[in-house]
């Protein structure tokens, strides 16, 4: 009888403690979880931020180029003139096609040391058009089209 | 009839028990301190980040738009809705912004876009124009900043606001 007179009636000493020890570590883990995702976001966004900076600083380099190829070549209207494809030599880098109608010149920029802007344009006595602008992996664009599906 | 000694071990269990409390919660309020510390760090990292992401994406709208009219007043309309009429000055614009990055009209601007030529060529019957696009807080300390460029075969004439 004397027994059940000795039992606590609320709770107990030692639970209390149990019982922040585990809501803390409970929130400790909460808080370092979403600082480790806010901190891996910010690495990303910075990466993102300063990819759009280099492509579009790429960018305006590979339209100065254009901007270079399409003066040079308006003084000209023999398309085949060693002169012209010695003008097109200085500016560098470029590749250029002679055509009976127009040229075609094309030149990479890097964007950064895996990716390039590729462009393409064909000038003709009708006027400038740009054929291809496009990002590429490395410096020189692949050859063989990825096999995906055009919609055919 | 209870028996005193039953009375006084009662009397203890609650002492300890409170003391254990008072323990409990001072050492909770110092942890909860610490940890909400870390809990307003990520929420202004991941403000941070969500600013960044806007501020990107405004400029390379920005940017694009440039390309095709190679002229600040239209990209402002052109992005911002800016009333074309409402800019005097052709070659350098700053347009205030809220955090959003959408055309602030009242003094809630968070952040300045300022758009600026930073070099002009002329060739024959052609423009090439760079242009600065820079996002700064209200200290002026620049957040985000970038260039661009627009090639026009066709020369457009522009206006600098000087004869």
């Amino acid at each position: 009888m004397e027994k059940n007179n000795t039992r606590p009636a609320g709770i107990g000493t030692g639970y209390l403690s149990l019982m922040m020890i585990f809501v803390v570590l409970c929130l400790t883990m909460l808080a370092a979880l979403s600082f480790s995702a806010a901190e891996s976001e910010r690495k990303y966004s910075e990466k993102a931020a300063e990819y759009t900076k280099a492509y579009y600083e790429a960018d305006a380099r590979a339209k100065y180029t254009l901007a270079k190829v399409a003066e040079t070549v308006d003084d000209y209207i023999d398309y085949s003139d060693f002169m012209l494809f010695g003008e097109l030599d200085e500016i560098g880098g470029l590749t250029y096609e002679s055509r009976p109608d127009g040229i075609d010149v094309s030149w990479t920029t890097e964007i950064n040391d895996r990716q390039s802007i590729y462009s393409e344009i064909r000038i003709t006595d009708a006027g400038l058009d740009i054929t291809d602008w496009r990002t590429i992996q490395g410096d020189a664009p692949e050859e063989e089209p990825l096999g995906v599906w055009m919609g055919e | 009839m209870r028996s005193p000694t039953k009375s006084v071990r009662g009397v203890g269990r609650l002492n300890l028990f409170l003391l254990e409390m008072i323990i409990v919660l001072l050492f909770f309020s110092i942890a909860s301190a610490v940890i909400l510390k870390a809990f307003v760090a990520a929420d202004r990292i991941s403000a941070e980040n969500i600013r960044l992401e806007r501020m990107a994406f405004c400029a390379q709208s920005v940017a694009e738009s440039f390309s095709v009219t190679a002229d600040l007043a239209e990209t402002a309309e052109d992005i911002f809705g800016i009333d074309p009429e409402n800019i005097e000055n052709a070659t350098y614009i700053e347009i205030p912004l809220k955090e959003d990055c959408t055309y602030s009209y009242m003094e809630d601007a968070g952040i300045f876009l300022t758009m600026k030529f930073v070099y002009t060529e002329y060739g024959k019957g052609q423009v090439y124009t760079a242009i600065n696009i820079s996002f700064k807080d209200d200290a002026g300390n620049v957040l985000y900043e970038m260039n661009s460029a627009a090639f026009k075969p066709e020369r457009t004439v522009l206006d600098y606001g000087e004869e």
